[in-house]
């Protein structure tokens, strides 16, 4: 039954009273134009409805009526929710994170070190993938947080919309950063027109999980993308669409049968990107059988191959990770030699955070070694941060050592790299023809 | 509107007119008037600008980039030399145009429209077997005696809907998973194991038992009008069995029929949780997904309006068409 529990706490649809608030806020706020008119507005509708019979009523009249009732909508729709919650104290920092995360600042105690240093409180919400936090904030306006996880690559989506403040770094411990993946992240998206808008936070890849009992042929540095493809493994390979197809990608790309500069042909224009995305997938659709389960967020990762009897699949470093450390050391999880897709989670502050200071305290907090040592001990994630080395358990050493066996494996990774306009849309064009092929 | 504020005072009129005008804005028209605003407009931007978008954000990740390297000669000229094209870039106008149409209703692609007609016809489905399955139940609970009605009622439809229906849906993953219970049930007695997550037969068992109750009490509720002595006349006549239900049962009862069948439908094509979870997408996609992706994944919240739109239109059709078969009016069903 626990297992079930899980699942549906990493249910995208499922309303925390947190977010609902939060929601509901932002429906106070937007409607305080007019609420002091409320009333007018309302006895006004109402007497439109009954006195309708005998107007002469111009055209006119009743768009400003509409108009007005439209306007004192949001407000009216609030009204009874009004005093409900009062507004988030000075004391507090609303953290908008990644599901994944949730055990490390519970069970891994960093939501209560991080209080117990600052007297700050944390309000956690999560999210299970990049689209989501994206798109919360966009219909948010970039209000209701002040913390939030975006992946690097992703940078340009929000920079488009304006939904991201940009950082200013003389108010944390840009030191605190290691400082060769704080310039490198500038190339991957973490920039805007000059300024910077977010802070690599930790690193991880996405690479295959597999079943060393019942697929004892494969190891590290034969290990490919194309394991996953081979005849036979019926109904045995968990994936996720939108990111297995780039996976996919790069190998085709390194037998030949799809050129694609290593994977940059995808962002690089839309003629190119469509060219890749429509060999790769017809690639993908004559394979289909293989599929066991798809997966959108970690937990659903997991369940695919503890619930659903995949023994092979495309999944985040946290899902093969955790399934050796806790469900048996047959789990394995490595590097394919075309490269793992690497990612860098950062922490930018949303364009509409109303606790900055302490959202900046919160940064300095999550990147001070020990803080960044629990986060990689509790997730199986790579922290950004100088000196979490020192905190490692052994068990995390270990994890490391499988997932990147040498140097070799670390060099090798393939950077997601930023998002152009149309990536997002052809992407989905794509995941859809070989979802329902 | 004088009338009611002599009726009741000013202060519960005032309440009510204010709750009634909540109801009208919230509930139904500031909805409703938002998603048809956003689908009927798209931003264009010509694919000039979009180019120099993209050169300018490369321009400046460049800059970036060189600003954080030591000084030295080359870095200085080509720095100089990035920032020149910076300033170039920026003076070109790239601003986005919104334009006003239709067009987001008219790009369903083929393969959208496949899943569009499908959901309908997947929806409608679940309504008939919906209906096969509760007719007897509703009839069984309305003709049991005073003393059975009760518990019937509390334990076989009341108790179970108590649970929430992510719950629900959860079991019934749980059962009808590939290593779930009813699978591992009938391998231990020797037989094949049923896919029902991989072809979205699971869907389907899920939809109907999540939704079955919506069916079961608008049935219930006319058949308990239907004056009993009607069907001992119809019995005393030599009415057959299917008889009395074709000609007096079914007729007396369509409106609880035709309520219970919109309200199936309507929540079966409009359901996303269940064809969700219980697919794991592997069972293709419901036209309520294409929805969701459209918004969360695509970044294309105009199309995805129109696209909601779309279903609503379909559903009210739908409610159109339940009414003309099924020979009921708007008064009919409101009672």
């Amino acid at each position: 039954m626990s297992s079930t529990m899980v699942v549906v706490k990493g249910f995208p649809q499922a309303p925390s009273p947190f977010r609902l608030a939060s929601a509901i806020r932002l429906t106070l706020r937007r409607g305080t134009g007019s609420a002091g008119s409320t009333r007018g507005i309302a006895e006004r509708s109402c007497m439109s409805e009954t006195n309708r019979t005998g107007q002469a009523a111009a055209m006119f009249r009743r768009r400003t009526l509409l108009g007005a009732a439209a306007a004192g909508g949001a407000a009216l729709v609030a009204a009874p929710f009004a005093g409900s919650k009062a507004r988030a104290s000075s004391g507090t920092v609303n953290v908008f994170a990644w599901g994944d995360y949730v055990q490390t600042f519970n069970e891994g105690g960093l939501a209560k070190k991080f209080t117990d240093q600052t007297g700050i409180q944390v309000q956690l919400s999560t999210y299970g993938s990049n689209d989501e936090l994206e798109n919360k904030l966009r219909a948010s306006g970039g209000k209701g947080f002040d913390i939030v996880f975006p992946s690097v690559d992703t940078g340009p989506n929000y920079y488009k919309d304006g939904l991201l403040a940009p950082i200013d770094e003389t108010k944390f411990k840009v030191e605190q950063v290691i400082p060769s993946i704080y310039k490198s992240s500038v190339r991957l998206g973490a920039t805007h027109r000059g300024k910077r808008h977010l802070i690599p936070f930790d690193w991880g890849t996405e690479a295959i999980t597999w079943d060393s009992e019942k697929h004892p042929d494969l190891k590290y540095g034969e290990l490919s993308y194309g394991d996953m493809w081979k005849e036979g493994l019926t109904k045995q390979v968990a994936m996720r669409q939108k990111s297995v197809l780039v996976g996919l990608a790069l190998y085709l790309d390194s037998t030949g049968e799809v050129k694609s500069d290593r994977g940059m042909d995808l962002v690089k224009s839309e003629a190119d990107s469509r060219r890749v995305f429509s060999e790769v997938t017809d690639w993908a659709i004559a394979r289909k059988p293989i599929i066991c389960a798809y997966w959108n967020n970690a937990t659903e990762a997991t369940s695919a191959f503890t619930d659903a009897g995949c023994t092979i699949g495309q999944t985040w470093d946290t899902t093969g990770i955790l399934l050796n450390r806790n469900n048996g050391s047959k789990w394995r999880y490595s590097m394919p030699k075309e490269g793992g897709l690497a990612w860098t989670d950062t922490i930018g502050i949303p364009a509409g955070a109303e606790n900055v200071e302490q959202a900046y305290a919160f940064i300095d907090f999550m990147l001070s070694p020990e803080a960044g040592g629990i986060f990689s001990n509790n997730t199986g994630y790579n922290s950004c941060a100088v000196g979490a080395d020192q905190h490692l358990s052994e068990e995390n050493k270990a994890a490391f050592a499988m997932a990147y066996p040498d140097q070799a494996a670390i060099d090798n990774l393939w950077w997601w790299p930023p998002q152009t306009p149309f990536f997002a849309a052809l992407r989905t064009e794509y995941v859809e023809k070989f979802t329902n092929a | 509107m004088r009338k009611l504020f002599q009726k009741l005072g000013i202060v519960p009129a005032t309440i009510a007119c204010f709750l009634a005008a909540f109801w009208v804005l919230g509930l139904i028209v500031l909805p409703q008037a938002t998603m048809i605003e956003r689908s009927l407009w798209w931003e264009e931007q010509p694919a000039d600008a979009q180019d120099a978008v993209q050169k300018l954000d490369q321009a400046w990740i460049r800059q970036a980039e060189l600003s954080l390297e030591d000084p030295s000669p080359e870095r200085d000229t080509e720095l100089a030399a990035v920032e020149a094209e910076i300033q170039r870039l920026e003076t070109l106008d790239t601003a986005p145009v919104r334009a006003w149409g239709l067009t987001n209703y008219v790009r369903m692609s083929g393969l959208h429209l496949r899943i569009f007609l499908w959901t309908l016809a997947a929806s409608l489905a679940v309504t008939l077997i919906a209906f096969v399955v509760c007719y007897p139940v509703a009839w069984a609970v309305a003709t049991a005696g005073p003393g059975l009605r009760g518990p019937i009622l509390l334990m076989g439809l009341i108790v179970p809907y108590a649970v929430n229906e992510l719950l629900r849906i959860f079991a019934w993953l749980i059962l009808l998973d590939r290593e779930g219970v009813v699978n591992t049930l009938l391998q231990a007695l020797g037989m094949p194991g049923v896919p029902f997550v991989e072809t979205g037969s699971g869907v389907f068992i899920t939809m109907v038992y999540t939704y079955v109750l919506f069916m079961v009490f608008p049935m219930l509720n006319s058949m308990e009008t239907l004056d009993r002595s009607q069907v001992e006349a119809a019995r005393d006549l030599g009415a057959s069995i299917p008889q009395i239900h074709r000609r007096v049962v079914i007729p007396h009862s369509r409106p609880g029929i035709a309520i219970g069948c919109i309200m199936v439908f309507m929540l079966a094509a409009g359901s996303y949780a269940v064809p969700w979870i219980m697919s794991r997408g592997v069972g293709g996609d419901w036209f309520t997904q294409l929805v969701y992706r459209q918004f969360y994944e695509a970044n294309q919240w105009n199309v995805g309006a129109a696209y909601a739109v779309t279903l609503l239109i379909a559903c009210l059709a739908f409610v159109l068409l339940v009414m003309k078969v099924m020979r009921v009016s708007l008064r009919e069903i409101a009672r």
